[in-house]
């Protein structure tokens, strides 16, 4: 799995993808990494999925920020409480809460609408950092590193990029 | 720049596309077994349905052919109902719960008849007892246990039976000589008195000994006869002798006056006699009624005919009625008041209440806000049904009826009102209302049922009828009856009257039984032909279970009924007093015999006494008188020879 995992890391790294769609998946990894509750999973899955993203780097930058998550739990408990008490949006939150399926969301936790927030914090700084990097690699990089033989072989099946393509 | 990734949407989309197919055509199916297992969970019998149809477009449900047998009567239905139509709210159902605004129940029958059993597997009717081993379930099946000992055997009616052969081979002979009767005793007391008075009579009598006093008397009489006057002397002698027979008159007059006084005792006593017989007839009728009321006559209650006739009819409807509100309980629960508590305060939020409630969680605190028209998990706002009483193996002309049950809900709080129902049937002959309500909004939860009929065949009550009660073939009834349910404590009180009942005892089977008693009965019965009863039943954890009876005829047949016994008593008394009469009389004849014959001993050996002592008696008082004269005379011619 993990293996599979560093293959896939690779194989987009290598690839022509657009940065734009990488980054873009990053961004939705992030959310899909640090806000929990199942269907809140599932719609940002979904959304992953549907839209022409690079699942790769979702999954990546799901995985990492479901580490960060763990350490930022105090901090997006605290931020959750505050945005879900704030006296402005109470009524906001009181109408959500009346709606027949965003109860199922679980956006009342504190942890979940923190990291909510969180998620749309990281957003940007996540997008330009990802674009970036990204940029950075394939032009000072990925010409030298597709010359390992590991990674010859690593990309050698081309099939599973071209599903995730 | 292409947005969508095709190649995930259209193959998800075909997933999509196939679940709704299968749930469109296999969805039916699965409901049905879902209504067809919760419906035999709830009522411990099959359910049976002909067709379950659901439209997604109006998502609506359509049930038709619904079958519920009943677990008490394998061959019978519960329930038999045409069609169920009705409409769930869609965004709902989203939130896990369903909400009907209407719903359309047609063509309810019960107790119909059906072809096969409807008994189910012993596994799954074990899950289908409700409360089984509940304090009001104990209560029941105690109370259906003395409904069976108490009211199905008419032991009372069947007592008039014992009371008539007991009164017919009642025996005052065996009642005379165990009970000492006290006007014998006293003929016999009399007797020993007056026998002892004749011992004394006679034992007097025979110590005068009037023989010697007249012996002496009689030599003294001599004396003085004997004696001439010729001398002084002999005056003198003479004056002693006559001295000497007044003394002995005397003595003689005493014992004559003796004599004559037990004489007079005699007589006094043989009136004596007579009057004490003339008080033995009031003894005899003291006696008489003292047997009498020795006579074990049997008393017979007859509010025991009225439980008789409804007692068992109304435990089993009592039970049955527990039986569907305690189902009703247990789907329909009442909250606790922890609950209600916070419900309330959800639904009057004080200013606090704005402000969201944290509940802390392992992860995070879920924050809970107002909740605006907060829907409980299932509530039919509406239903409207019609059936008739009739239906497959009922007799009798079917009666329409129509209805409508209003707020049926898991959570009556949520909605502010109570679950309640009402059912009317109407038509020339009878009237039928049934109103109910279960209240979950207060704190103690109350169930209560009441329903009036008018003009309801009375043989359709079920009433046991027997050769001893009246036939209610022709009878018409009136019932009003309220069910009251209030946390554990069940109360019910129901009136019932019936009209034209009738007694015939021709059409009664009494082979064999005595002509008397069939007379007897038919006494008791004859002109009543209306009643009223009313019956009570609680049961609650304080006070155990109580159950009463009273009726107006009960009072009328208990009257009729010693009327009748007085009039068989009656019979017994003027039995007893012949015999103890007869007893009596021949008790006095012996008497009276041995006396007149004592007395007539007594006198036989007295007058002859009396005379001859009377006799002497006057002798001397002549001979006294004659010799005085002689004495006077011969004194003066003594003188006159002086003079001379």
């Amino acid at each position: 799995m993990f293996f599979t995992l560093i293959r896939d890391i690779l194989k987009v790294l290598q690839s022509d993808i657009s940065p734009k769609q990488i980054a873009f998946g990053a961004v939705l990894g992030v959310f899909f990494g640090l806000v929990p509750g199942l269907l809140m999973k599932c719609l940002i899955f979904a959304l992953i999925m549907i839209l022409r993203v690079n699942i790769g780097s979702a999954f990546v930058s799901s995985a990492v920020f479901a580490l960060i998550g763990l350490c930022t739990d105090p901090i997006a408990d605290k931020i959750g409480y505050f945005i879900l008490n704030k006296d402005s949006l109470i009524s906001f939150w009181t109408y959500l809460y009346n709606m027949p399926l965003a109860a199922f969301t679980k956006f009342n936790n504190t942890i979940v609408m923190g990291n909510m927030a969180l998620s749309f914090i990281f957003f940007i700084p996540v997008y330009f950092l990802s674009t970036i990097i990204l940029t950075y690699y394939r032009t000072h990089l990925r010409d030298r590193v597709a010359k390992w033989r590991i990674i010859k072989l690593l990309t050698a099946s081309s099939l599973s990029y071209k599903i995730l393509k | 720049m292409k947005i969508f990734r095709w190649s995930f949407v259209i193959p998800t989309a075909a997933v999509f596309a196939l679940a709704c197919v299968f749930f469109v055509f296999y969805l039916d199916s699965y409901l049905t077994k879902a209504f067809i297992s919760g419906g035999e969970m709830i009522f411990g019998a099959k359910v049976e349905v002909e067709s379950l149809k659901t439209q997604f477009k109006s998502l609506s449900v359509n049930i038709r052919g619904i079958k519920i047998g009943d677990k008490d009567n394998e061959f019978k239905n519960l329930a038999d109902i045409d069609n169920v139509n009705f409409g769930v709210r869609f965004i709902a159902l989203l939130s896990k719960k369903l909400i009907i605004d209407d719903m359309t129940v047609e063509g309810i029958k019960w107790g119909t008849s059906r072809k096969d059993s409807c008994k189910l597997p012993p596994k799954k009717r074990k899950k289908s007892e409700p409360n089984e081993e509940s304090f009001m379930a104990k209560a029941m099946e105690e109370l259906k246990t003395k409904a069976v000992q108490e009211y199905d055997d008419f032991p009372s009616v069947k007592k008039l039976g014992e009371i008539q052969s007991q009164i017919k081979s009642f025996s005052p002979q065996s009642i005379v000589d165990m009970a000492g009767i006290r006007s014998v005793k006293t003929v016999q007391d009399s007797y020993v008195d007056l026998m002892g008075k004749y011992d004394f009579y006679n034992k007097t009598v025979n110590e005068f000994d009037i023989k010697t006093q007249i012996d002496k008397i009689t030599a003294l009489t001599d004396a003085v006869l004997k004696t001439n006057i010729k001398t002084a002397s002999d005056i003198k002698i003479l004056k002693d002798n006559l001295e000497k027979l007044n003394e002995e008159k005397k003595n003689l007059e005493k014992t004559y006056k003796d004599m004559k006084a037990v004489k007079d005792g005699l007589l006094k006593d043989a009136k004596e006699r007579k009057n004490a017989f003339k008080d033995i007839t009031a003894l005899i009728n003291q006696d008489v009624d003292n047997i009498a009321s020795k006579l074990s006559v049997p008393s017979l209650d007859f509010k025991n005919i009225t439980r008789i006739l409804f007692g068992g009819i109304w435990a089993q409807r009592a039970e049955k009625v527990l039986y569907y509100m305690n189902i009703v309980r247990k789907y329909l629960p009442a909250k606790k008041t922890e609950n209600a508590n916070n419900t309330k305060s959800e639904e009057n939020p004080s200013e606090n209440k704005d402000k969201p409630q944290p509940i802390e969680r392992s992860k995070g605190s879920d924050m809970q806000y107002k909740i605006k028209n907060k829907l409980p998990a299932l509530f039919i706002a509406n239903i409207k049904f019609s059936g008739t009483s009739g239906g497959e193996g009922k007799e009798g002309a079917p009666l329409s009826f129509i209805g409508t049950a209003k707020n049926i809900s898991s959570d009556q709080k949520l909605i502010g009102q109570i679950t309640s129902f009402e059912v009317k049937a109407d038509d020339t002959a009878q009237f039928i209302a049934v109103t109910g309500s279960f209240d979950r909004i207060s704190d103690i939860a109350q169930d209560i049922i009441s329903f009036t009929i008018e003009g309801m065949p009375a043989q359709r009550l079920g009433i046991p009828e027997s050769d001893y009660t009246p036939s209610f073939k022709n009878a018409t009834s009136k019932i009003s009856a309220e069910f009251i349910l209030t946390d554990g404590d069940f109360i019910t009180k129901a009136g019932i009257s019936i009209d034209k009942m009738f007694y015939d005892a021709s059409t009664k089977n009494f082979e064999g039984v005595n002509a008397d008693l069939i007379k007897y009965v038919n006494m008791i019965w004859q002109g009543i032909n209306s009643m009223t009863a009313q019956a009570q039943l609680s049961i609650s954890k304080e006070n155990g279970q109580k159950a009463g009876f009273t009726s107006d005829i009960d009072k009328q047949l208990g009257q009729r009924f010693n009327n009748i016994l007085n009039a068989a008593v009656g019979d017994v008394k003027v039995k007893i007093k012949k015999e103890v009469e007869q007893y009596v009389d021949s008790q006095k004849l012996v008497l009276q015999a041995e006396a007149d014959k004592y007395v007539k001993r007594i006198q036989a050996e007295l007058d002859p006494q009396l005379k001859e002592a009377q006799k002497k008696i006057d002798e001397i008082k002549k001979l006294v008188s004659d010799k005085e004269n002689e004495i006077k005379k011969s004194a003066l011619s003594t003188i006159f020879q002086l003079k001379i």
